[in-house]
């Protein structure tokens, strides 16, 4: 039933009174009664299904509201707990943060702890294999044996300019201290070392003379990287400041130690 | 969720009481309508429902060139949007402004998906439709060609000749004769000037008169 008047607009100009009538007469159709059943059953479950929602839950709201003021509450002590417990369960890795021997500082001349290296300065020193060798203190003779043994790797494998001045800032600052006793380099100059590692630039730089194992290892990675003059070279030093230099290092290279005068 | 239509016979109970709606509720506007079924009244949704259903049908029918099954589900899918939206009616503009924006966009659609018909096309045929209209010179007589009534042959030829013109035109007439829109009204829900409007007027009107002419 919509009637007919509902869709008799106001006249326009132009309007053709006739053929809007005629059109009026002949369009009547209308949807099916089973259509319009359909339709105002959607209609009214749409009323009656809040109404039942609305009754049957009526304590939706209060609930809905307390769970609202405590959520944040509860969200942030779940991820407070969990992230305790990764904390806990991870394993420590000590390539992550390696013990590191603290040096004397720039300016004082007696042997002092240092003060702990800058964060950001612990990839730079983890890139280079020579300048972490300087800084890192073996925790036991067999950590110190495994140590060397990576590290005389990771030297074989690394590009042969990155070790000559790792090796280089490694002598110099051994000599420095040997002879001197007290740090030659100035504020702010800039050595070989720090443009190979720059981040490890802005840590304090270890200072104190290499161990013997330190120098062994040195020694065999140049050997092993075939830079016999420079590993010549280390030898005279290791030997400089330790007399049994040639029996501290490793068995191979004993044989070529003999040869170096 | 659109419910299944079930075969056989409305049930009496839903026919009845479509028949016997209250006058005042009647009475009430489109808009005021629609507040109470947003408010849970269902019957005002009733009342809704029986004032504008006749309009919309046809105009989804006329649209689908006469097809009653494509025009029943268009029919049904508008009048369930409009219950979905019940929560978020506002009425800011006319129910039936509103309400006729739908459908036109349901029928969009429904082209899109079909034919993949736009409205730059249909456009474009409509510009046609209108040099066409030019070149042959129709002319537009004040005489009323069939009087007080129409016959079923004048009927028929009256729905074949709108279902010829090109959709824009069939659209606004459609809405001004079915929806009884205004002409600002179909401009606004169209996206188009008044003039236009009264152009695509003007060009249906032409068809429909020339077909009625032809009985004589």
């Amino acid at each position: 039933m919509s009637s007919k008047h509902d869709r008799e607009p106001p006249g326009m100009p132009g309007e053709d009174a006739a053929v809007s009538h005629a059109w009026r007469q002949a369009s009547d159709e209308e949807p099916s009664a089973r259509l319009d059943v359909a339709i105002l059953a959607a209609a009214q479950e749409s009323v009656q299904g809040e109404d039942t929602g609305a009754k049957t839950l009526p304590l939706r709201p209060q609930a809905r509201s307390r769970w609202m003021q405590w959520q944040p509450l509860a969200a942030a002590a779940t991820v407070a707990g969990l992230a305790f417990v990764l904390v806990q369960t991870l394993p420590r890795d000590r390539q992550v943060a390696p013990p590191i021997r603290m040096e004397a500082p720039v300016s004082a001349p007696a042997p002092a702890a240092a003060p702990a290296p800058a964060p950001d300065a612990a990839p730079e020193l983890r890139s280079s294999a020579a300048v972490r060798e300087v800084t890192e203190a073996p925790e036991s003779p067999a950590a110190d044996h495994a140590e060397r043994e990576r590290n005389a790797e990771s030297s074989a494998r690394a590009p042969k300019a990155e070790v000559d001045a790792g090796v280089a800032a490694t002598m110099r600052d051994a000599e420095a201290d040997q002879h001197k006793g007290v740090m030659t380099q100035a504020p702010g100059e800039v050595n070989s070392a720090e443009s190979v590692a720059p981040g490890a630039a802005r840590a304090p730089r270890a200072q104190a003379a290499p161990s013997a194992a330190d120098w062994a290892a040195r020694i065999e990675a140049l050997h092993a990287s075939g830079d016999l003059a420079d590993a010549a070279d280390a030898l005279r030093a290791f030997r400089a400041t330790d007399p049994q230099a040639d029996s501290l290092l490793p068995e191979p290279l004993r044989e070529w130690a003999r040869t170096v005068d | 969720v659109i419910p299944a239509i079930a075969a056989g016979d409305p049930p009496l109970d839903t026919a009845r009481r479509m028949q016997s709606l209250p006058a005042e509720r009647e009475s009430r506007s489109d808009e005021v309508l629609m507040r109470a079924y947003g408010d849970g009244d269902a019957r005002a949704f009733e009342a809704l429902y029986a004032r504008h259903k006749g309009a919309t049908y046809r105009y989804f029918l006329r649209h689908a060139s006469g097809q009653a099954a494509t025009a029943d589900e268009l029919h049904q899918d508008l009048w369930l949007k409009v219950i979905g939206a019940r929560g978020r009616y506002r009425a800011q503009a006319k129910f039936s402004t509103w309400l006729y924006t739908m459908a036109r966009h349901r029928m969009i659609d429904h082209w899109r998906a079909r034919d993949g018909v736009s409205l730059a096309s249909l456009e474009d045929a409509e510009i046609a439709a209108q040099v066409e209209t030019t070149a042959g010179s129709l002319q537009q007589t004040s005489e009323d060609p069939l009087g007080a009534s129409i016959d079923a042959e004048a009927r028929q030829r009256l729905l074949a000749a709108l279902a010829e013109v090109p959709t824009l035109q069939r659209d606004a007439f459609l809405l001004r004769l079915e929806a009884g829109l205004s002409l600002e009204e179909i401009a606004g829900l169209t996206g188009s000037s008044i003039e236009t409007v009264k152009s695509r007027l003007r060009y249906a009107y032409r068809r429909l008169r020339v077909a009625l002419e032809d009985l004589q």
